[in-house]
């Protein structure tokens, strides 16, 4: 596809696992283990999963944290892999993390920094005042915030400037690491409100990642689920949330605390998840996740299962999907 | 004291703060009750009071820069805030537990699991005047890991905590609030991110233990899908004071604090019809809160009226209000 921003393809981590005194290397952790995903321009694609399935890795590689063991990131149609860390390609993809207090130094004015980035991009020093003061005005805070500090700012503020830090050097997409997990209902829902009114005033796109799936299907255009180093399933915020197709997906989203009965009602009836998520230094054979799956069957084992499309936008990694493995198994139930 | 009784019974419960601005008024007078094995919930925006409330209760709040100026806290008949300090004391570190769920702070990563465990017994022996051997007390800590359903104590009670996963910790953090043998249990709830599985799998896992231990339980969070799927009764608080109260279930159906409803709204739904309008304003200033109820200022349906604060109204039976909006003449 050419209008895709952003594409990962077969995008790995692998992190070696050490011991001893000599620290000698005894294994590998295959945290991302060849994850695909496009990002169209002023697209919003959720990443979910449990804790430890490679959300953050995903995040970490794509702004440059993190450099990936294997695969391609190409954006804008460009190959970027090998630019990752770059100056340049750090201008395009920015990122905001979960805690406000500790992604602010507590010794640096909210100008500052703002100053930051513009100074690292070489953004010529005559314009800075300026700039700082549209920042301000995009995330919806007075002016006169530029002189305070992080202390004076509550949680909410606080992610509001790391938001306009972002936002400075004009970026095309920004990875937000669970941007609203720190803050209140009420807050998160204005945090988000400003993140939807600036992609759609810019045009940018996010990568985001949360726990909170109900945020995840109001906010998110497409979502995939990630489990253990690989996507499970994808597709757009209605195919996953209204037609789960993968167990490890009906699951999940079995396990979401609501606020109605009427919400109650769209949660799948399948029972919940039961056991721990494997160590990823250790992954089951066949389908990582059969060790958990209610559906389990022979076929599950032995062969690791593929993306069965299900439709243009939908797609599924189960054996359930396949009719000529499945045929004596149970089938799921949406 | 008869058994119908709450285990605990907080009653107008008030507490100020020093600070540079001046006196900072927080609890504005908080009333709650826990009856006996039951799950009740407190729920409420970041500093509206949740932890000060339960710090008074477990009796950690510093004094100064503290102050409680009134009220009174029954737990089981006596007057927690009157009696003297080293009963108070022996009951802090028996009859009731508190959970913070946040295996950061309360898990030590230099020490092994029993270790840490071991310790909590033999505090809470030394509270109580007993005294057991080692090998008693890891009779008693292999038993409670057992309570929260890890199944290989002997391995998990050699292990440092970084060797275990982020829901085996949450249950250790349990089991160590249970060594004691508590009646109430008190859980704290910090806003970090638990993934839904695990954090379903944890409160399964309270759930079961209020049932089968007959424990008391009083969940503090702001989460209000975990209070509808775990409590029987909830406490709305805004501001220092319960502006709500009810039947989790009649809560949730028939919301009725203008609060409570607003705060509801901003919770995205499952269906996919999230908006994202917020609450107006920001949580008043404690040392120049506002007159009368201290939501009018972000209230739509403010008048006159809320400059003179309102009493608990009963809406429903078991049911109250803090709003003038469900004065019953205003019904007639
Ligand atoms: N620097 C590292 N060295 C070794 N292992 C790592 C490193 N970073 C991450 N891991 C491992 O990689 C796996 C994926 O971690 P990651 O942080 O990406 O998960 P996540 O999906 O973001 O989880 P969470 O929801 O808890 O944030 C985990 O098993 C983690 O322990
Ligand atoms: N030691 C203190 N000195 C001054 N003010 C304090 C002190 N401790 C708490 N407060 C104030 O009391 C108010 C209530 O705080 P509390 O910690 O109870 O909030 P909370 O409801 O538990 O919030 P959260 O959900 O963020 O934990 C806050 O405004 C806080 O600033
Ligand atoms: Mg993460
Ligand atoms: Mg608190």
């Amino acid at each position: 596809m050419s209008g895709n921003l952003l594409e990962l393809n077969q995008l790995s981590k692998r992190f070696p696992v050490r011991k001893g005194l000599f620290q000698r290397v005894v294994g590998h952790v295959n945290a991302v283990d060849g994850v695909d995903l496009t990002i169209g321009r002023g697209e919003i694609v959720g990443l979910a999963g449990e804790s430890g399935s490679g959300k953050s890795t995903v995040a970490r590689m794509i702004v440059g944290l993190l450099t990936p063991t294997e695969g391609t990131v190409t954006f804008d149609g460009e190959d970027v892999s090998k630019q990752l860390g770059t100056l340049a390609f750090k201008r395009r993809v920015q990122m905001v993390f979960q805690n406000p207090g500790s992604s602010l130094n507590p010794r640096r004015s909210v100008a500052d920094a703002l100053k930051v980035p513009l100074r690292v991009h070489g953004v010529p020093s005559s314009t800075w005042a300026e700039r700082i003061r549209s920042l301000l005005e995009m995330v919806e805070l007075p002016a006169t915030f530029a002189q305070k500090y992080p202390h004076e700012l509550s949680g909410g503020q606080k992610q509001r400037v790391a938001i306009a830090r972002a936002l400075a050097v004009q970026p095309e997409l920004i990875v937000l690491d669970e941007p609203t997990s720190a803050l209140d209902v009420s807050v998160q829902a204005k945090v988000i409100e400003l993140l939807l009114r600036i992609r759609d005033e810019l045009d940018l796109a996010y990568l985001f990642i949360s726990h909170d799936l109900s945020l995840m299907r109001n906010f998110s255009d497409r979502v995939g689920v990630m489990y253990l180093g690989k996507l499970a399933e994808m597709g757009t915020s209605d195919d996953l949330f209204l037609r789960p197709q993968h167990p490890y997906t009906q699951g999940l989203l079995a396990s979401i605390p609501v606020v109605s009965e009427a919400e109650e009602a769209l949660k799948p009836t399948q029972r919940h998840l039961k056991g721990e998520i494997p160590s990823p230094a250790n992954v089951p054979s066949g389908c990582r996740f059969r060790t958990r799956c209610p559906h389990a069957f022979d076929a599950c084992r032995e062969v690791a299962p593929t993306f069965h499309e299900l439709s243009a936008t939908h797609a599924s990694r189960c054996h359930l999907h396949d009719p000529a493995l499945a045929g004596s198994a149970e089938p799921t139930k949406a | 004291m008869p058994d119908d009784a709450p285990l605990l019974s907080v009653r107008d419960l008030r507490v100020s703060f020093r600070t540079f601005d001046g006196q900072a008024d927080v609890l504005q007078g908080v009333n709650l009750d826990v009856p006996r094995g039951t799950r009740v919930g407190l729920v409420g925006e970041s500093g509206c009071g949740k932890s000060v409330t339960m710090k008074t209760i477990m009796g950690t709040l510093a004094t100064p820069p503290a102050r409680v100026t009134h009220g009174q806290i029954m737990f089981d008949g006596q007057d927690l805030l009157t009696m003297p300090a080293a009963r108070r004391n022996r009951l802090k570190g028996t009859d009731m537990s508190m959970v913070f769920q946040d295996p950061t702070t309360s898990l030590n990563p230099v020490f092994r699991v029993g270790h840490q465990m071991e310790d909590i017994v033999r505090w809470s022996d030394r509270r109580r005047g007993i005294q057991r051997n080692h090998k008693a007390r890891k009779a008693r800590v292999l038993e409670v890991l057992e309570m929260v359903r890890l199944a290989d104590g002997e391995r998990i009670y050699d292990a440092f905590p970084i060797q275990l996963s982020g829901g085996m910790r949450q249950r250790i953090i349990i089991g160590m609030a249970l060594l004691n043998e508590p009646r109430l249990l008190i859980a704290d709830e910090p806003g970090t991110a638990l993934d839904v599985t695990t954090q379903d799998e944890i409160l399964r896992l309270m759930d079961d233990l209020v049932r089968e231990e007959g424990l008391s339980l009083l969940m503090i969070t702001h989460n209000l899908g975990v209070v509808r799927q775990m409590t029987d009764h909830v406490y709305v608080m805004y501001a220092g004071s319960v502006v709500e109260d009810s039947p989790t279930a009649e809560l949730f159906d028939n919301p009725s604090h203008p609060y409570t409803k607003a705060l509801l709204a901003c919770v995205p739904k499952l269906d996919g019809t999230a908006t994202y309008e917020g609450i107006g304003g920001s949580l008043p200033d404690y040392t120049d809160p506002p007159a009368g109820c201290r939501f009018h200022p972000r209230c739509p349906h403010a008048t006159d009226r809320c400059l003179t604060r309102p009493p608990a109204f009963t809406v429903r039976p078991g049911h109250t209000a803090a709003c003038w909006l469900h004065e019953p003449e205003a019904h007639a």
